[in-house]
Formats: C-alpha cells, sequence, structure tokens
C-alpha cells in the first residue's frame, strides 16, 4: 500500500525470489499450515544466506544489506504471502541486532557468523514459573566464581529450546539491588552440563514451549553481554528492536489468504462460501481493521524513516496486530466447520511431500489455539494496555 | 509527501478553522432549531471568506482546487467542533458533483458563485424505503418540448433549507437512461418538509410533482450516471468520515479530562484500570481510523488505471471502520461519564449525537461493508491477482494441472 516505484520492483524482486527459490516441500508445509523442521529450515535459510536474504536487516559489517524499515516489511509481507516459513525473530531480529549493540567484538566475532549463515539456534529464557509478565521479580541467579558464573534456576515458556544451540537469559547477579537493577544479560551453551530441558505441549498439539532448568550450569564471565546488573536495560532494548514488525501485517496477510482459498473451495447453501452473507460480512470486517492497521503502521514507518523516536504509542500496532491474526483463525475454523474439528498431532509434526493438497482443514485448529499466543507474548495485550495508558495517556 | 501529517498549507487551514471556530461557533450552546436550517448556516458568507467554499471547486472557476487531503484536514476541524452548517453536503458533495457532470455553461454560472458563497447547493439522492441504496431511483423525468418536468419524491437532503439549487438524480422516461438535474430551488412543482436530524442538522424530504425549471446536466447508462454520484458521494463519505475523526477525538479528550478531574471512592475515576483500559481501546480505535482516513484522502492524488476501483474500496473500508469506531465512542463517552453524559447541557452531549449520526449518515457499517466484500470477493482484479499467484506456484511445482483446491 506505501508502494513508491522503488518499493514496487523491490517487492516484485522478493516475490520472484521466493517463488523460484522456496523449496516445494516446504512451501507446501507452510500452505496446510504445519510445522517446518529443524533439518528444512536449515536449508531454507542457506538459500536465504546464499542471497543475502536471511538478515538484511543487519548492519553491512555482519552480513546485512542495511534494508530500510519500509524494505523489511515489504520483504516479510512478500515472504509470508509466497509461503514461506516465518523466522526465527528471536534468533535474527532479537540476538543478533542485541550483539551488534552491545556485544563486544570477541562476542560478535565468536556468534556473528553463525548467525548469520543460518545454522545457529537461539531461544530466550527470560520468563520464569513465578516470573511472567512482571518479568524483573525474576529468581534464577548466578554466582560469579573466579571466571565463571554459576547459574542455578529455572526459566518457562521459552520457545524453542529443544532445538536450540544457545539460549540468551536473564540472570540475577545481586539480590540485594532493587528488581530492575541485578539482573546480567548471560549467553548459555545449551549443552552445558547442568541443562534440562522439557518440553511442554500446547492446547494445539504440539510442544512450542519447554521448561529449561538450569542446575549449577557454568558460564564463563566473557559470555555475560554489557556490564554485570545492568541487564535490564538490555532486555529492555530488546524489546524496541523491529517494534514496527510486531504489527505482524505479512502473518495477517497469510492468514487473509488461508481464509480466502478456504472460501474458495467451499460450499454451503448452494452458494460458494465467498457469496454467503454471514462470511462476507466477517470476511470484509477483518478486511477493514487489516486495512486500518497497514495505515496505522505507516504512519509509524514514516517516523522511523525520517528517524524520529517512535516512542510508546508503537504498542498500539502489537496490540492491534496480534488480535486481528486470532480473528482470522477463527474466521478460518468457522468457515471450515467440521472439517475443522479432527487434529491428528503426528500428522501435524510431519512434513509434506512436494505435491499439492488441501490441507488446511487439517491443522485450522491447532493454528488457532497457537495464535493464542500473539497476545500473550511479548509483552501481553494487557500489558501492552498498561504502556498506552501510562505512557501515551498519562492515566 | 506525508500521508499522515499535514503539510504546511494544510496546518494554516486547519489552524484558521481552530481560531474561527473558537471565536464565533455556536453549536454546541444553541437550542435545536426546528425549520431545518442549520445554526451556523447564516455564517456561510464569512467561512467562504476563509476559503472553505472555494476549496473544492477548480481554479478555472475561482476556485482553490483543494485535494481531498486538504477537504479532510478542513473537515476534522469542523467534526472537532461539531460546526452545524452543511459544509459536506453542500461544498463537497453537491458542489462537486456540479463540477463533474455539468455542462460549461452551468459550471460558469454556477462555481464561480459557490466559490464565493454566495450561492449555495444541495444534492437529494436517496429514496423514500431503500436506506442509503443509490441505485433505487424511482423519481422521473419527462420531455415536454423544451421543459424537463419531474416527478418524485426524495429523502434526507442534506443542507436543503435556504440552498439555492437542488441536484436530482431521475429516470428519463421512455429511456432505460438516468439523468442528474438542477433545480432552482422553491420552483414551481416542489414541496420541501424540512426536518432537523437528532444531532441538529439540517435536512429535508423533497416531493416533486410536475416540477418545472430543471436543467438537465448529463444523462446517460444507468451505471454510468450512477458512477458519477457513487464517486461523488464516496468523495461526501471520506470528507465525512475526517469530520467524525475530529467528533471523535474530542469526544475521546472531553470523557479522558472528565475521569482524571472527578474523584469516586477516594481517587480520579481514571485510576482505576478497568477504566484505563477501556479508554486505550478507544484511543486505539481513534487512531486507526484517522490513519486510514488520511491514507484514503491520499489515494485521491492517484491517477493509476485502478485508481477509481481502489478509492471505491478504500472508502468503503473507512467508512465501515469510523462507523463502527464512532458507535464505540459515544457509546463508551455515555458510560464512562455516567448520568451527567446522557445530559442535553453537557458538552459531551452535542458529540454523542454527532456520532451516533455520523455512525449511519452516508451508509453504515453494514452497508460499507458489502461494498468492501464485493471488492475483496467479487472483484475480478482480486481474482486476476489470485490466478496469476497460482500460475506462478504451479509454474514453480513444474505442474500443468491448475489446481481449484483452494490452495494459495
Amino acid at each position: 500500500m506505501w508502494d513508491t516505484p522503488e518499493l514496487s520492483a523491490f517487492r516484485q524482486s522478493i516475490h520472484s525470489f521466493v517463488a523460484a527459490h522456496l523449496p516445494n516441500d516446504i512451501r507446501q508445509t507452510v500452505r496446510e499450515g504445519r510445522q517446518v523442521d529443524r533439518e528444512r529450515m536449515h536449508a531454507w535459510h542457506a538459500i536465504l544466506a546464499s542471497h543475502g536474504l536471511l538478515v538484511p536487516h543487519w548492519q553491512v559489517e555482519w552480513g546485512g544489506q542495511g534494508f530500510s524499515v519500509m524494505q523489511q516489511m515489504v520483504f516479510d509481507e512478500e515472504m509470508a504471502l509466497g509461503d514461506a516459513p516465518e523466522l526465527n525473530a528471536i534468533t535474527f531480529d532479537m540476538i543478533g541486532p542485541v550483539l551488534q549493540r552491545y556485544g563486544n567484538p570477541a562476542q560478535q566475532k565468536r556468534f556473528l557468523p553463525d548467525i548469520a549463515s543460518g545454522q545457529q539456534w537461539w531461544c530466550q529464557g527470560y520468563s520464569e514459573p513465578n516470573a511472567g509478565s512482571d518479568l524483573a521479580s525474576l529468581t534464577t541467579r548466578a554466582e560469579l566464581v573466579a571466571d565463571h558464573y554459576v547459574v542455578t534456576g529455572s526459566k518457562i515458556w521459552t520457545s524453542g529450546a529443544q532445538y536450540a544451540d544457545w539460549m540468551f537469559c536473564l540472570v540475577r547477579t545481586d539480590r540485594e539491588a532493587r528488581a530492575q537493577q541485578g539482573i546480567s544479560f548471560l549467553l548459555i551453551d545449551m549443552k552445558s552440563p547442568g541443562i534440562t530441558v522439557r518440553p511442554i505441549v500446547g492446547t494445539h498439539g504440539w510442544a512450542v514451549f519447554n521448561e529449561v532448568f538450569l542446575d549449577q550450569v557454568e558460564v564463563p564471565v566473557s559470555l555475560r553481554i554489557g556490564e554485570e546488573n545492568r541487564g535490564w536495560t538490555i532486555a529492555k532494548s530488546l524489546l524496541e528492536f523491529e517494534r514496527l514488525k510486531l504489527a505482524r501485517i505479512g502473518e495477517n496477510k497469510r492468514r487473509r489468504a488461508r481464509a480466502l482459498a478456504v472460501a474458495n473451495s467451499r460450499r454451503e447453501a448452494g452458494r460458494p462460501l465467498t457469496e454467503r452473507p454471514w462470511f462476507r460480512e466477517r470476511f470484509a470486517q477483518l478486511d477493514c481493521r487489516l486495512m486500518a492497521l497497514e495505515a496505522n503502521a505507516g504512519r509509524f514507518i514514516e517516523r522511523a524513516q525520517a528517524g524520529e523516536p517512535i516512542g510508546a504509542e508503537v504498542s498500539m500496532l502489537k496490540l492491534r496486530g496480534s488480535r486481528l491474526i486470532q480473528l482470522w483463525e477463527e474466521l478460518i475454523v468457522d468457515a471450515l466447520g467440521p472439517e475443522a474439528m479432527p487434529l491428528d498431532n503426528a500428522w501435524l509434526l510431519s512434513q509434506a511431500g512436494a505435491d499439492p493438497q488441501d490441507s488446511i482443514a487439517g491443522t485450522a485448529s491447532s493454528r488457532r489455539f497457537l495464535s493464542r499466543g500473539f497476545t500473550i507474548a511479548g509483552g501481553s495485550s494487557e500489558i501492552q494496555h498498561n504502556i498506552l495508558a501510562k505512557q501515551v495517556l498519562a492515566l | 509527501m506525508s500521508a499522515y501529517t499535514l503539510d504546511a498549507q494544510q496546518e494554516m487551514l486547519a489552524d484558521s478553522a481552530r481560531n474561527f471556530l473558537n471565536r464565533s461557533n455556536t453549536s454546541k450552546s444553541l437550542p435545536h432549531q426546528t425549520d431545518g436550517q442549520a445554526p451556523e448556516v447564516a455564517k456561510w458568507a464569512e467561512m467562504a471568506d476563509l476559503g472553505w467554499m472555494a476549496l473544492p471547486v477548480p481554479e478555472a472557476f475561482g476556485g482553490l482546487s483543494g485535494s481531498m487531503a486538504d477537504i479532510c484536514a478542513l473537515a476534522e476541524e469542523l467534526g472537532r467542533e461539531v460546526l452545524n452548517a452543511p459544509y459536506i453536503a453542500s461544498a463537497v458533495l453537491a458542489g462537486m458533483l456540479l463540477a463533474d457532470v455539468a455542462p460549461q455553461v452551468v459550471r460558469e454560472d454556477w462555481l464561480p458563485a459557490l466559490a464565493v458563497g454566495s450561492k449555495r447547493l444541495a444534492l437529494a439522492a436517496w429514496e423514500p424505503g431503500a436506506r442509503f441504496d443509490l441505485t433505487e431511483v424511482n423519481t422521473r423525468a419527462t420531455q415536454d418540448g423544451a421543459e424537463w418536468i419531474i416527478d418524485g419524491k426524495k429523502v434526507l437532503v442534506l443542507g436543503a433549507s435556504g440552498a439555492d439549487g437542488l441536484l436530482v438524480s431521475a429516470c428519463i422516461s421512455g429511456s432505460k437512461d438516468l439523468g442528474i438535474f438542477l433545480l432552482p430551488a422553491g420552483g414551481p412543482g416542489q414541496q420541501l418538509f424540512a426536518q432537523t436530524l437528532f444531532d441538529g442538522q439540517g435536512a429535508a424530504e423533497l416531493s416533486m410533482h410536475a416540477a418545472t425549471g430543471a436543467t438537465l446536466l448529463c444523462r446517460g447508462e444507468r451505471h454510468e450516471v450512477l458512477g458519477h454520484l457513487e464517486a461523488a458521494l464516496d468523495r461526501a463519505t471520506l470528507a465525512h468520515c475526517a469530520d467524525t475523526v475530529g467528533a471523535m477525538a474530542r469526544a475521546f479528550a472531553i470523557t479522558r479530562e472528565y475521569l482524571g478531574t472527578r474523584s469516586q471512592f477516594g481517587k480520579p475515576i481514571a485510576a482505576n484500570q478497568v477504566v484505563q483500559h477501556r479508554l486505550v481501546d478507544v484511543y486505539v480505535e481513534i487512531e486507526e481510523a484517522r490513519s486510514l482516513m488520511r491514507m484514503t484522502a491520499s489515494l485521491y492524488d492517484d491517477t493509476g488505471s485502478d485508481a477509481a476501483a481502489v478509492k471505491r474500496r478504500y472508502v468503503a473500508a473507512t467508512k465501515a471502520f469510523v462507523a463502527q469506531v464512532a458507535h464505540h465512542v459515544w457509546e463508551e463517552s455515555v458510560q464512562l461519564h455516567g448520568a451527567i453524559g446522557m445530559t442535553q447541557e453537557y458538552e459531551v452531549g452535542a458529540y454523542v449525537k454527532r456520532l451516533a449520526l455520523a455512525a449511519n449518515l452516508y451508509g453504515d457499517a453494514t452497508f460499507h461493508l458489502e461494498r468492501v466484500a464485493r471488492s475483496s470477493l467479487d472483484s475480478p482484479v482480486m481474482h486476476a491477482r489470485k490466478s496469476e499467484q497460482l500460475k506462478t506456484a504451479n509454474h514453480n511445482k513444474g505442474s500443468t494441472h491448475a489446481t481449484s483446491s483452494g490452495i494459495v
């Protein structure tokens, strides 16, 4: 919608790239809404990396192309519309940029090339059993012994920990200090002795998150990012990375396309679903919300492009974009009716072949339950409300 | 150029509108009129001096050839102060339609007068019992020598009282054509029943029994003439959305201020989280509505090949969205205020009624959602794009079988 001629050409180039290079088995797996396994993700990462498109938003020095915010949004959108899997934000949007901004040269050299190659996976050790939205109350502690920390505690809701090579982790290094003050930011090798990962199966049918137990895990001091007890600043800045992306316009459009595909291939009362009044009204309703979200994101993009601060106000993009995804998923489930009811967990985790088949129905229920996470993770909708109430409306 | 922030000229326009409205607007305090005349219409000439009437008129006829973004910048201020004058209905809707369809001689006669505010028009497009459906035209125009004779009934003619001319859509007897006519106000065979709408603005029902004196502005096949009317109404609808966004923003500001000031249970009402979250919801919706309205206005500078379809889609989406937000805002304005939000004398009351009317005026949410659905689900443009995507995907699979199984 914001396309200039240059941006249109850019969009076309990404569109063609995805059409030409995305392997068909991956495309089909994504189309069906199934989860792409790590092996195939690595293959796709390698293809992207060889075209300079895995971390195009990174600094040039570390293999990026310095994409503008606008280009990033278009890139995400075309990837989603071309049925490419969503890339792991924790790895590429969070720890990568954190290392570029706060890491020392040795840390940057050690990790950034591996991340940029797409063969190293990260997870985020933030939440704990008793520290969810109230992250600063975390209790996992790290004691400094000579040149390493000894870390003990547990993390929960850690997405992808069962596959991750590394975890960036918030730990308490000063128990006397006030909540936010005594926290440090550590990088932990998931193969370290003392780490146990317990996958947690979600209502959607498979394990997206995990509980991670840390029992006297030794972490070299050289793997602390920034100063001791100053980890909160990094954690907070991390929440600010890619805040514009949290509108999730591409992910919304991906689901819009699924809803349309379902409606175009189903009938009710002798008519295609696209002609049924209830479907038309609900689809149009969500389309209006998507157009409003996109227009509103455009306002913030304009600010970002002009180098102006985007401010706490941007929370509204996350608030609305995450909810809208759920509404599309609900529409898909309702449009499918009985077809959306069976759920086969084993099938969900298997990979599609390269042949086209219509299996959106098989994953619709799983996707709808999984999508509840959008309004919980990364600052729940209630937290976003609080941010807007306090920081924007000064209530 | 930014779609979302006003440029210097638009800022000036908005500024002068704010000054004028703060100085002399009585819309909020006057009791409702019953003669169908909006109270502020008396200041039409003053508003024309500020350039408002010239804004929608082409430069060639003494106007300023303002863009839709300019008009919306002004309209937002009018809504913020709930100005009760038919600016959108007369200057934007009827005036711009005349500029679109009238022959040169009529334009020369009318447009310079509209631009300086010495004349005013109104459009009679809707007929009884058909909601906002423009295609329902039972009014007939019959040619008798050089004279046109018009019979029929129109409803909700906004700004009709005191207008100098009325634009009327009619079927042309003896053909399948439609026409748009200009009737001199108060001519033979016309009866105007003035009404005051519940927010205080003036409208009228127009009955024509062998009405004479009409000038034919344009005639053509139904779809062609309806297309002109739809385009004119879409511009007015968009300007009206801007007006509504202004009114919503002020209603929100009044409500927020009140809740921050009034104490209950020993603390300001706004200190309660349940209240804060509801205020945030309203605030976010208003911000989205403004962004969508401004982006749609910026599309009016676009002259691409599918520009007309894109404008139609975006105006419909904007109105559908704004209508629902307006509804939410007025309900919350009443509820969060409590009983005082129900009173005629307290300021927010004027906004509550303006917004309640705005939700339905120029077509309510369901009306415009169906237009969006047509564009999303039926439009040939969308289908072309879809089949193109399928083609790409199939090509990529090395398969020659186009799939209709709905995997897109």
